[in-house]
């Protein structure tokens, strides 16, 4: 818990470059079939996924210059206590390129897994994301790669590339969010597998479009079905709010 | 981060930039604002993160309908105080297939661009064009002056609008005039030169009549064949030339304008 209120202290100090507030961005709770966190299979049939991003400048929206700070919180909570639950605490600065769309991330994340002898670890990571076109088809979509090191719980790495697909207009009231990833890792033998995903969520904006309801799927493919890797499908109900 | 589409985008960036003191406009028109697949109008303008822009524009939509439904922008107008309201309109008016599918004459050597135009089919748009326009100013313009472009001079082709590689409507143009056997290009473009004129010509009556309410941007001779995605649709490129010259106006033409209002007592 110490790690966490650290992280969140200097969450809310860091304003050297702005005078900004955190603001909250999103909340969003998924119900999903499966617990499927980095190619590890943390139980079932039920798990409670929330999620809550706060920004202090920069992402998503906020307008004064080309960093932004954002803290998420996110959760893998399994209503069987015999399943493993799972928290973090992330903390990311951002630096935007030619625009909001396009930027590279240093984050330090805390983790609380109730599994083994060592509940706590942390994770330093990098990330960069992009926006593709393709102006004659219509076509927008935004890789993404992240490379994570754990520094106490495993002592090794992560490896993540996807894209990410959302087909929508502002006049229609559904949208329909695409991601595609593959992933390495070599954390311990027994987790950590690599990974590919496929998901796909179905999402209806009510009223203003602020609050969205959802549904979605999956297929979680490992690399070797053993330990506690396994491949899934999966599938969930979202509820989401983006806060203004 | 959502796409730029996305309304709670939208309205988040509003809200969040107007908390930071940046000065207001109201956005409402068609897809030149509001085109999903890529960066429109809008968008650009928006990415300058100098205003707070609060939009009501919606892909396909017509003034005939923005004026019907021009209570909502007015009521926003009233609320907000923008500096001015951004518009465009007036293209999907144009090309709506029931009117396009008659505005043409069955094509004739002897006559003239102006003559394979059903004159009565065409002048009947012109004044509901117009008609339009000017509710849609009387219902903002006493609050905030209203910007609207002009178009250039399209060019028909086979092309449409394309979303995630489907084609989800047009081209609205070529095959009316194809119907017409009017296949040659040079004619086709003539044509198509007369109508962007006439609209013009309404724009510019209405900024001569109405200088305190009303600023028209002309596009005539702005863009190269090249610079157009379909019929109607410019590339993002070419939506970023709008919005320049929609932000050169804010600039440059708006300032004497908001001063002339408030001689007036607007």
């Amino acid at each position: 818990m110490k790690r966490i209120a650290a992280i969140v202290i200097l969450f809310a100090n860091v304003n050297a470059f702005a005078q900004c507030t955190p603001t909250l961005n999103d909340a969003k709770l998924d119900v999903v079939s499966r617990g499927l966190w980095r190619g590890i299979d943390l139980g079932g049939p039920i798990f409670a996924e929330p999620e809550v991003n706060v920004g202090l400048c920069g992402r998503p929206v906020t307008t004064t210059g080309n960093r932004g700070v954002d803290l998420t919180l996110d959760a893998w909570i399994p209503p069987n206590r015999d399943d493993f639950d799972l928290y973090t605490v992330g903390l990311r600065h951002l630096w935007y390129l030619k625009d909001r769309d396009n930027f590279v991330a240093a984050s330090v994340r805390e983790f609380h897994w109730d599994f083994g002898t060592e509940p706590w670890t942390t994770e330093i990571a990098i990330e960069a994301r992009g926006k593709i076109t393709r102006e004659s088809s219509g076509f927008t979509a935004h890789p993404f790669i992240e490379i994570a090191r754990d520094l106490n719980r495993f002592k090794g790495t992560y490896a993540r590339v996807g894209i990410d697909h959302e087909i929508g207009a502002q006049n229609i009231p559904f949208q329909v969010a695409v991601q595609l990833y593959g992933s390495v890792s070599n954390y311990d033998r027994t987790i950590g597998f690599h990974d590919a995903q496929l998901s796909v969520w179905a999402v209806k904006r009510i009223g203003s479009g602020a609050t969205r309801i959802g549904v979605g799927g999956g297929y979680d493919r490992v690399a070797r079905n053993l330990g506690f890797g396994h491949s899934h499908a999966w599938a969930g109900v979202r509820l989401q709010r983006i806060h203004s | 981060m959502a796409e730029p589409w996305d309304p709670a985008e939208r309205e988040r960036k509003y809200r969040r930039r107007k908390k930071l003191g940046l000065p207001r406009l109201i956005s409402e028109g068609d897809s030149w604002f509001d085109y999903p697949p890529h960066t429109n109008v809008i968008d650009w303008i928006d990415n300058t993160e100098r205003f707070a822009i609060e939009r009501f524009e919606i892909s396909g939509d017509t003034i005939h309908n923005m004026e019907a439904t021009s209570a909502k922008v007015a009521d926003a107008v009233v609320a907000e105080s923008p500096m001015c309201v951004l518009l465009s309109a007036g293209g999907n008016d144009v090309v709506e297939q029931s009117f396009i599918n008659r505005l043409f004459i069955e094509h004739d050597s002897q006559l003239t661009p102006r003559q394979h135009l059903d004159a009565g089919v065409w002048q009947s748009k012109i004044d509901q064009l117009s008609t339009d326009y000017l509710k849609f100013m009387d219902d903002l313009g006493e609050h905030a002056p209203i910007i609207a472009h002009g178009y250039d001079y399209m060019v028909p082709t086979t092309k449409g609008a394309k979303f995630d590689g489907f084609r989800v409507s047009g081209p609205w143009i070529l095959p009316a005039m194809i119907a017409k056997d009017i296949t040659d290009t040079t004619l086709q473009r003539a044509i198509i030169k007369e109508m962007i004129n006439d609209f013009n010509d309404i724009l510019s009556t209405m900024q001569t009549k109405f200088p305190l309410h009303f600023m028209y941007i002309d596009l005539r001779n702005t863009f190269a064949d090249t610079d157009w995605l379909n019929e109607i649709h410019l590339k993002r490129a070419g939506f970023k030339v709008v919005a320049q010259a929609f932000i050169d106006a804010i600039d440059t033409r708006l300032p004497a304008v908001l001063q002339a209002r408030k001689d007036a007592g607007l």
